[in-house]
């Protein structure tokens, strides 16, 4: 369905316009990014290539609203996010975003059901409702049968679609996956991308940062950065970008 | 992220570290069961010994005439008909007596080393009313003794077992020497009471205590050769109205005889200085106590910083998915909060047991005010509360990245 849509007339999720980022240590300017533009509309599966150091995971931050730029604009779901104190920060990263770590990055606590319920709870979300949107969540990645069991008690694989169902449950404009299967075997990396895969058929918009050319294959487009710069925007899926 | 939400998984984070947070609060649990173990105590033993003083001393009056005024003639001073017209003028007395209190000491008429420095109350039957006794041998002064001036006593019981050891001492003569008028007359012993201060004596304090006596006032005018009196003693019938009673009684007097040479006050307890040495005690362990909590405090925030550290990775995890700074700032501080209030609640049931243990072994029912229970409680969430804010600060302060990135 949605490939009937054309790209042009798709909502932009991402707009990125000069955007520069500069760590100071002393002396030293650390140009981490420079002079980045690009958008992100909806239904795309975006792929973040480079090297270790080429800006990528400085780049997935601040797409995260985990850090903000140091000159240039970042509009999310036409919010500029550049001027937002730490409490509104707070809010997009709660509303807007869905994050899936490399360290899977849940509580060890928590049970499967309560580590997804997780976002809403900072959203206020009642506890009924609650449980009954994180099982929903859970089922959508395959686990609703482990929603009792706590991350000590499940695979690589499986922590990681607890993890994908935590950043569903909110109903998020994006889900920004970074280095997701980094911690895999090749068989979890493998449900994890289908998982993806088939969410963004379902009409989510995904940002995954990765280094391993394969998986750049399975999304729509690439973008690689090198030395802080975008240096190239890679088509995969052509008849997504036909009218681009 | 509302209260509930945070109060549990503050319970449960609590429970995750259980021998831990146990220990953190045993400065808190030392600290609030000794203030309550200690407040039951002083509670109880000064409701003991108010119960023995207020037999003595309080809601009653002593009237006095100025015999030094100006004014003052013979014809003012205190007399037996001034008591009738008092009893028929005013209302609401339930006892009057004129008294004389002397310095005496007592001379067991056999046992001649045996000698006690006492007080001797000479009065009539109302004092019975006013300074009521329990007699524990033997019988009371009678009223035809009190009239006709018998020289009848009756004492104390630590002072006749003094005296008489295991004897009885009913019966037996003793010689009363009035020192400061350089008499002494023979004594019958009638009756023997229990000491007003017995309870102070259960706590060890018996050695010092003074001796009673108690002889007819009509006795006491023949050996001192007065008729007049020098004070009355009166009870009012409400206590609660003892100074407009009293106010009637000097009005009277006034009309009587003459203005301004009459005057009245409440007889002090005698135990008001015990009183002040249970005060001074009980400050002193609210010290000590003050010192175990503020320690306690720091054993809380000093854990609760660890327990910051150590979960860095969780804030950043939280951070990321939208905890706001307040979120995290109310989790660490909840449960810092509800650290120190269980402990709080251990110490108010540990107070309670220390409190009727020692109150067993020293006679003592305990007294636990529910005022000193709340105060209790929050004080230790107070407690909770002030030393749990710098470790929540540093929690909701810290940076998601740099949080996240800890392992």
């Amino acid at each position: 369905m949605s490939d009937h849509i054309n790209y042009n007339d798709r909502e932009t999720v991402i707009e990125i316009t000069n955007l520069d980022k500069i760590y100071q240590t002393g002396d030293l300017e650390l140009k981490a990014l420079d002079n980045v533009s690009y958008t992100i509309k909806s239904g795309e599966f975006v792929a973040i290539m480079g090297h270790s150091g080429s800006g990528k995971s400085t780049m997935m931050n601040i797409l995260g609203c985990l850090d903000t730029p140091t000159s240039g604009t970042y509009k999310l779901d036409k919010i500029d996010i550049s001027n937002l104190n730490d409490n509104e920060l707070a809010n997009i990263r709660n509303k807007k975003i869905g994050f899936v770590f490399q360290a899977f990055n849940l509580l060890p606590k928590l049970k499967s059901w309560e580590n997804v319920a997780l976002p809403l709870v900072y959203s206020g979300v009642h506890a009924k409702a609650r449980k009954e949107r994180a099982l929903e969540a859970l089922k959508s990645v395959g686990l609703e049968n482990r929603a009792n069991h706590r991350p000590n008690e499940l695979s690589g694989g499986q922590c990681q679609r607890v993890a994908i169902a935590r950043a569903l449950v909110g109903n998020p404009e994006i889900i920004m996956a970074d280095e997701p299967t980094g911690n895999l075997d090749s068989k979890s990396e493998g449900e994890i991308i289908e998982i993806f895969k088939k969410l963004n058929r379902q009409g989510a918009t995904i940002v995954m940062v990765t280094h391993e050319d394969n998986l750049g294959q399975n999304c729509k487009r690439i973008i690689r950065f090198h030395d802080g710069k975008l240096i190239k925007n890679e088509v995969i899926d052509h008849e997504f970008y036909r009218d681009f | 992220m509302n209260f509930i939400e945070i109060f549990k998984s503050s319970i449960q984070s609590l429970i995750n570290n259980k021998m831990r947070s146990l220990l953190t609060m045993l400065g808190i649990i030392i600290g609030i069961s000794s203030v309550i173990a200690m407040s039951g105590i002083g509670k109880g033993g000064e409701k003991k010994i108010a119960g023995n003083l207020a037999s003595s001393g309080l809601g009653v009056y002593q009237i006095t005439v100025d015999k030094d005024a100006d004014e003052y003639k013979s014809i003012y001073s205190l007399e037996k008909n001034d008591i009738e017209y008092i009893q028929n003028n005013v209302d609401g007395i339930m006892a009057i007596t004129p008294t004389i209190r002397q310095r005496i000491a007592i001379r067991n008429k056999l046992g001649k080393d045996i000698e006690r420095m006492a007080v001797v109350d000479s009065t009539t039957l109302d004092y019975e009313k006013i300074d009521e006794v329990v007699y524990t041998e033997g019988r009371p002064i009678l009223n035809i003794e009190y009239e006709e001036g018998s020289p009848v006593v009756v004492i104390d019981h630590f002072t006749a077992k003094k005296i008489f050891n295991t004897q009885t001492p009913l019966g037996k003569k003793i010689n009363i020497e009035f020192r400061s008028l350089q008499k002494a007359k023979e004594f019958i012993i009638v009756g023997v009471f229990q000491h007003p201060y017995t309870a102070i004596s259960e706590i060890g304090l018996s050695s010092r205590l003074p001796t009673f006596a108690r002889i007819p006032l009509t006795q006491m005018q023949r050996i001192m050769g007065e008729e007049d009196y020098e004070t009355l003693i009166v009870m009012p019938k409400n206590p609660l109205m003892g100074n407009e009673t009293l106010v009637r009684v000097i009005e009277q007097l006034e009309i009587k005889n003459h203005s301004d040479i009459y005057d009245y006050e409440e007889r002090i307890p005698s135990g008001s200085e015990l009183k002040n040495i249970l005060e001074t005690l009980n400050m002193f362990i609210l010290f000590v106590a003050g010192i175990s909590l503020f320690v306690g405090g720091i054993g809380v925030m000093n854990i609760m910083l660890v327990s910051v550290t150590e979960r860095i990775k969780e804030i950043g995890i939280r951070k990321a998915i939208g905890a706001r700074r307040k979120d995290i700032l109310f989790q660490f501080l909840t449960e810092s909060i509800i650290l120190s209030l269980v402990g709080g609640i251990l110490g108010i049931i540990m107070g309670y047991l220390i409190s009727y243990m020692v109150g067993y072994f020293i006679n003592i029912p305990p007294i636990i005010s529910p005022l000193i229970v709340l105060i209790s409680a929050v004080i230790s969430t107070l407690i909770g509360l002030v030393f749990g804010v710098y470790p929540a600060r540093q929690a909701s302060m810290l940076n998601p990245i740099d949080a996240l990135r800890n392992e």
